[in-house]
């Protein structure tokens, strides 16, 4: 009941978000069309962080607790933030093209960003090619764990280091209201899409968990 | 509308690969299903048996 009503918000913010896009918001003067990309991009790359960040908790409640409930949460939020990772990757790749005349530069976000997918990739490998669940379970926390030093590195690329893509004019209010409003609606409608994604692949997880309980009874 | 082909391509790119992630979720949801279907059943023949 509770996964429909997110899927139902999820669906209304996600029309209202491709509204805003392509019919609300004006178009920037510098890079023209293209620039729309920013309501899709940012929104993908707050929740690989968001995601990371959840598996980073997870993680560390598993190898206190020992709970597999923990284990279970930072597992599927791996997973679901991979997918957003991996969107991140692309659609910067396809936005890079127009801008930046390459798909793709060795520049520090871009770079770490590349990291942090491996990482969390390495994550889902050392889960499966553990000895057995529990093992894979403490590996893929401590992976969980040591993986999320690269976070603040993707934070801080453009501040820290001068590359090619652009520091961060959100926060500095370099936005117009309209460009903003369109922003934090298109972040509301895929950040309630990631729970709704994040609460199917846990109770797929709870339900592996029970039938491989039952086969061995 | 110069580059509309680049934003037309990022749109497609995120609601294919987010479809496709949802209809692989669905179709470990049925198996997972048969699954403990098949499992139920079994179970309930043993007991049957006993």
């Amino acid at each position: 009941m509770r996964s429909n009503i997110l899927l139902g918000l999820s669906f209304l913010l996600m029309v209202a978000a491709l509204y805003l896009v392509f019919i609300y918001v004006p178009t920037e003067k510098e890079m023209g069309i293209v620039q729309r990309i920013f309501y899709l991009m940012v929104p993908m790359g707050w929740l690989a962080l968001l995601a990371f960040l959840i598996v980073f908790i997870g993680s560390i409640l598993y190898l206190v607790k020992r709970e597999s409930r923990w284990d279970i949460l930072a597992h599927s939020s791996a997973e679901v933030g991979i997918v957003f990772t991996t969107l991140t990757l692309i659609v910067g790749s396809i936005w890079a093209k127009p801008v930046w005349g390459v798909w793709w530069t060795w520049e520090p976000r871009l770079t770490s960003t590349l990291v942090l997918w491996l990482i969390y990739v390495a994550y889902l490998m050392v889960r499966s090619l553990a000895a057995d669940e529990s093992q894979g379970a403490r590996f893929a926390a401590v992976v969980g764990i040591i993986g999320f030093i690269d976070i603040p590195i993707v934070v801080l690329a453009t501040t820290l280091w001068r590359g090619m893509h652009p520091g961060p004019i959100i926060f500095q209010g370099g936005l117009a209201p309209s460009m903003l409003l369109t922003l934090l609606v298109s972040i509301a409608a895929f950040t309630t899409l990631y729970f709704c994604l994040l609460g199917r692949r846990i109770g797929l997880r709870e339900a592996e968990a029970e039938i491989r309980k039952m086969s061995q009874d | 509308m110069e580059n509309l082909g680049y934003l037309f391509a990022a749109f497609t790119v995120v609601w294919v690969v987010l479809f496709g992630y949802i209809l692989s979720l669905l179709r470990r949801q049925r198996q997972l299903q048969r699954d403990l279907d098949s499992l139920k059943e079994r179970s309930s023949a043993r007991q049957g048996k006993g």
